[in-house]
């Protein structure tokens, strides 16, 4: 069966946004994970995908302007991932959002149809964030494996990535690996 | 001036004890990787800094405890802070009533080996608002327990840190090191 693999930007104190939903301090929305070559399905949740949307569409449309959020010009790595993107099917689990501007994403209702998606044939599936969407997929036993890319910063507050998570969970350790930019690559897999 | 550093098991999601203050999944595997690492650091210091929590955990354990770590550890200065604790009798222990900012500020500045403060997240969080710390040595452990008592409490303001190392135990801890960035806070106030 393929994976699912949580892939995410923390802080050392394990926020993914500050106290007011900072996120200046993330370098680059790239693909750092290298996830691009080995999946085929993008999962969001639905506080963070308005944002993920406007993010990748205004750099589609774009690739020199000025972005939201980061008040930054896209690197070089943000234009191949939003090329990825725009091309690779995206769920957003949401049970209010009606309509999405992307043509790439689908709306679905409930975590079950991720349940059945996983048990389908092909390339293992991204689970992009936010903190609710990893945290019900934990629970439910639905991540595969983690990675975390841990920024060299103390936030003091915010959104922590696994907030919601209800029970403990034994994790193995594939790697640990310092990057000469401060971050250091955490890859876990999960026993579930 | 010699340095302060902060050291403290952790769980994935941060949490140092679990909620009902249970220690089982961030007490450390004494393999070979971990006694090498606390030999090391055992003589790299000649006091060691503890809240009151965390000094009475140790005071309850290491007294009776046998071989070098434990008779280094017993052998140590310990100085306790606490405004409720009324002795501390452990060998070695001094207790601090008063103004921690003065007597850690002090504690730095005499000459010596580097200091070492274990657990104790409440006055950690206060020398991190003092910015007294000097190094963090973050120990996770492969767990995520969904709740408890987080390792850093009340921290107001954000702190850049300098990635020091990051070496990883066969018992699947990450051991990270890591000073703060005094020059970002520089630039970021200005």
């Amino acid at each position: 069966m393929r994976k699912i693999i949580a892939a995410l930007q923390v802080s050392v104190d394990g926020f993914i946004e500050g106290p007011k939903g900072e996120l200046d301090w993330v370098e680059t929305w790239e693909d750092s994970f290298d996830l691009a070559p080995q999946i085929d399905t993008c999962i969001l949740g639905r506080g963070m995908y308005p944002g993920y949307e406007q993010y990748w569409l205004a750099i589609l449309a774009n690739p020199k302007g000025v972005l939201p959020f980061t008040g930054k010009v896209a690197s070089k790595g943000e234009i191949t991932y939003a090329r990825f993107a725009d091309k690779t099917p995206h769920i957003v689990l949401s049970r209010t959002l009606d309509k999405v501007a992307w043509k790439t994403t689908r709306i679905v209702r409930d975590l079950e149809e991720i349940r059945k998606m996983k048990q389908q044939p092909g390339k293992d599936m991204y689970a992009v964030g936010g903190a609710t969407l990893v945290s019900s997929l934990m629970n439910l036993g639905l991540i595969d494996e983690l990675r975390l890319m841990v920024n060299p910063l103390i936030l003091g507050g915010g959104k922590a990535l696994f907030k919601d998570v209800k029970d403990r969970h034994t994790l193995k350790l594939v790697h640990a690996k310092p990057l000469k930019s401060g971050k250091v690559y955490l890859t876990y897999t999960t026993h579930s | 001036m010699r340095k302060l550093f902060w050291q403290m098991s952790v769980t994935l999601d941060g949490f140092m004890e679990g909620p009902n203050r249970e220690l089982n999944d961030t007490a450390q595997v004494v393999d070979e990787d971990f006694d090498r690492y606390a030999t090391d650091m055992l003589k790299s210091i000649d006091a060691i800094l503890l809240g009151r929590v965390t000094y009475q955990l140790f005071a309850d354990y290491w007294p009776s405890a046998t071989g070098p770590d434990a008779d280094r550890l017993n052998e140590l200065p310990k100085i306790v802070f606490s405004r409720t604790l009324e002795k501390a009798e452990w060998k070695n222990s001094r207790l601090v009533k008063g103004n921690v900012a003065a007597e850690v500020a002090r504690l730095k500045q005499q000459p010596g080996k580097d200091l070492a403060l274990f657990g104790s997240a409440d006055l950690a969080s206060t020398l991190i608002r003092l910015g007294l710390i000097d190094e963090y040595r973050i120990l996770v452990t492969p767990v995520i327990l969904g709740g408890g008592t987080a390792m850093f409490k009340d921290i107001k303001d954000r702190v850049a840190l300098n990635l020091l190392k990051a070496t990883t135990w066969s018992s699947e801890v990450v051991a990270l090191h890591y000073q703060p960035d005094r020059e970002w806070k520089v630039r970021d106030e200005s």
